[in-house]
């Protein structure tokens, strides 16, 4: 098949995508990439969303007589692609896009633009990444009666090899931490990811336990004040501000006890790769009572449940988990609860399997 | 009628159209659509949840009209949202854009849908021109329901009595001499907020081929920054130009005016996908009595072969911007005795008035 491959990140042309494009070019298609960076206004477009952003890509599938379109990231405005494709009855291409449910969850109108985007017979194959096999859609999708049969469940992504993570000794040589019983949050220092939930909830943890938090300094939309408080919060707490590469993430999980997840509910049917890269260190979580992480935590006991947005709920399921540290690691099941991850390289693969043209 | 009248942030016009709207009986409940950090972020980031708490609110408020006075910029999600909510009971008043309308029959399409809702009793759209008006063909070919669409004259951002200073002669006299400008110097002049759409960089390119006769002057609005932009575009236009002046500051309602009336030529700088946009740079122009330069599409070129009002250009080209701005400078006399100013704005409008007008022609 002639796949046109689109996806407007820029940084990600050089990095995940390649290893993805090997994968499509080695299922035998042809594969040609549609840079949005090429172009000055092509790129204004896409970062302002403005309401010609899938204008070009459609034209240009339809030139090179493309066989698939396939759309790397999110679709993050399936209202435009939706009447774009309304414009152009002939379009020939058939479409393969990736969509985080999570949005659907929060707005009976985006789940009705997707649902009639997944009726457009251009539309083939919506990729949908998740934590959990078989997973449970939005109540609001089934109402309306969205046609699942178009939705294929390619679990979710991660780097590591699941071969490569490293002992908790090793992993704290390498971090320079101590013996203490180390609790981790790692991400992202964002309002959606509750770093201020976590900060707040730092003050019910006793300090004998070091809290390691780690900021990815990319992306942060809190006040940087705020790293100053969960030290005055809990004294115990070592703060790393570094981007780590996909392969030094291991260091940080396999040298915790307990990893927190500590989202808003805002995030519901998102995705996060923090029960996977806990599950491979095979350290527990502590994480919202909301899917997907609901569904894991209760599918594979591999963690304790709280109250989302509640600080204290936070802590008390924090010291719930150790104080029955040993008997929630005899019994979470972290090797099975990998079963619904998968490998970069293999989305493709996945996303088109089955796909006839 | 009850209405629940709605725009972004706070201004003195949104306070005098609900003015208007109460002096003519109705009850007026103003709606802030950026109240909080939130839906500043949601209006800012085009989220598509930031139509959501509005319709609530309208819903919940037992009210007959939406007023939505900003202009629509997602219809696709207000659509999405009404077709989620068949019992949303007020009706609504929208403004939206012509612009970018001839080259997108998908928002269209969009459009068309929204305006057949039961809901949509009127969609409001300004145009520079709207005698024998031509709307974007791909607006008729998506078979738009015309009659809930109501085209108003473009409006003024002051308030008439403001532009009155022009009329004044012994301000139009010293002008020049406020803004520092030399007699005799042909000054070109681009005025507004400095984003993409509007072309800044493209002026900036054509300054390399403009005489350093003249004197530009680029007067740079501080709201509405444009950060996609090359942060370094004014260092860039002075390398270009080193005879220029660049005003990086506000002016009040009675002073911009003698801007325009200080200056020769005022360039509009606007790329493509401004076809169909409305402007207030050829009404005040025109009401300074200066002459403009202008990309050669709707409704720019058609206002400027109406009124004879300047010349235009290829659009998104700097050497045909700078050749037009030169060719008008050495036949500005003959330009400036043909022009037909007072048409120009006589069609134009306070904007204030165009909500109690249009709640008048229901």
């Amino acid at each position: 098949m002639k796949i046109l491959f689109f996806t407007f990140f820029p940084e990600v042309l050089t990095q995940e995508p390649t290893r993805q494009l090997d994968a499509l070019k080695s299922l035998g298609h042809e594969v040609i990439v549609y840079n949005i960076h090429k172009d000055k206004s092509e790129e204004q477009r896409f970062k302002t969303r403005h309401f010609q952003m899938y204008a070009s890509l459609l034209d240009y599938a339809n030139e090179i007589s493309a066989d698939v379109l396939y759309l790397h990231d999110y679709l993050n405005v399936p209202e435009y692609l939706l009447f774009d494709l309304k414009s152009r009855p002939n379009f020939r291409s058939k479409i393969v896009f990736t969509m985080m449910l999570r949005e659907v969850n929060r707005s009976s109108a985006r789940a009705l633009a997707i649902k009639e985007l997944l009726d457009l017979p251009q539309v083939a194959r919506v990729a949908v990444y998740s934590m959990v096999k078989d997973f449970p859609y939005p109540e609001r999708m089934r109402i309306l009666g969205t046609n699942f049969s178009k939705i294929v469940n390619i679990g979710e992504p991660y780097n590591e090899n699941p071969n490569s993570m490293v002992s908790k000794k090793i992993a704290r040589i390498n971090l320079g931490l101590g013996r203490d019983f180390t609790i981790l949050w790692s991400g992202r220092w964002i309002y959606s990811k509750g770093a201020d939930i976590f900060v707040e909830a730092a003050k019910h943890i006793g300090e004998e336990f070091k809290l390691l938090v780690h900021v990815n300094p990319e992306g942060m939309d809190l006040d940087r004040k705020i790293l100053s408080v969960i030290k005055k919060n809990h004294s115990n707490t070592q703060i790393i501000e570094h981007h780590f590469s996909s392969g030094e993430m291991k260091y940080l999980y396999c040298a915790s006890d307990i990893v927190v997840c500590s989202h808003r509910r805002n995030y519901e049917y998102s995705q996060s790769g923090i029960p996977g890269m806990a599950a491979l260190a095979k350290v527990p979580i502590v994480a919202p009572n909301f899917c997907y992480f609901s569904e894991i935590v209760n599918r594979y006991k591999v963690g304790t449940l709280y109250t989302p947005e509640s600080p204290l709920e936070l802590a008390k399921a924090i010291n719930h988990t150790i104080d029955y540290y040993y008997d929630i690691v005899e019994n979470a099941q972290f090797e099975k609860s990998l079963e619904s991850y998968c490998h970069f390289e293999d989305i493709p693969k996945l996303a088109l399997e089955g796909l006839k043209i | 009628m009850r209405i629940l009248y709605t725009n972004g942030g706070a201004t003195p016009i949104r306070d005098l159209a609900i003015e208007k709207l109460k002096a003519a009986g109705h009850e007026v409940v103003f709606f802030n659509l950026v109240e909080t950090e939130d839906d500043i972020s949601k209006h800012t980031t085009k989220h598509f949840q930031m139509y959501q708490r509005i319709l609530d609110y309208a819903d919940n408020g037992n009210f007959d009209i939406l007023y939505w006075a900003t202009i629509i910029s997602v219809p696709e999600y207000l659509l999405f949202e009404l077709k989620a909510r068949p019992n949303f009971k007020p009706k609504i008043i929208f403004n939206m854009f012509l612009r970018g309308l001839d080259r997108s029959l998908a928002r269209c399409i969009a459009l068309k849908e929204l305006i057949d809702m039961p809901q949509v009793i009127k969609a409001v759209s300004s145009a520079m021109i709207v005698k024998d008006l031509k709307l974007p063909e791909n607006f008729l070919k998506a078979g738009v329901n015309l009659e809930k669409l109501r085209i108003v004259s473009e409006p003024w951002t002051y308030e008439v009595e403001d532009l009155t200073v022009l009329d004044n002669p012994e301000y139009v006299e010293h002008s020049r001499a406020y803004f520092g400008f030399e007699p005799g110097e042909t000054v070109v002049l681009l005025s507004g907020t400095w984003a993409y759409i509007k072309g800044v960089d493209i002026f900036v390119e054509a300054l390399k081929y403009l005489s350093q006769d003249m004197l530009v002057v680029i007067h740079k609005h501080n709201y509405g920054l444009d950060r996609t932009l090359d942060v370094n575009l004014l260092d860039k236009a002075v390398h270009n130009h080193p005879n220029i002046r660049i005003l990086d500051k506000w002016y009040s309602a009675q002073v911009h005016p003698l801007l325009f009336r200080a200056a020769d030529i005022v360039v509009c700088a606007h790329r493509r996908s401004y076809t169909y946009g409305g402007s207030g740079v050829p009404a005040l122009a025109s009401r300074a009595k200066r002459l403009i330069v202008a990309p050669d599409f709707y409704f720019f070129n058609e206002i400027i072969k109406r009124y004879k009002i300047g010349v235009t250009y290829e659009p998104e080209n700097p050497l045909s911007m700078a050749r037009a701005i030169e060719h008008l400078e050495r036949y500005y006399s003959a330009y400036e005795e043909e022009a037909k100013f007072e048409e120009v704005y006589a069609d134009y409008q306070e904007s204030s008035d165009i909500p109690a007008m249009v709640m008048r022609e229901l």
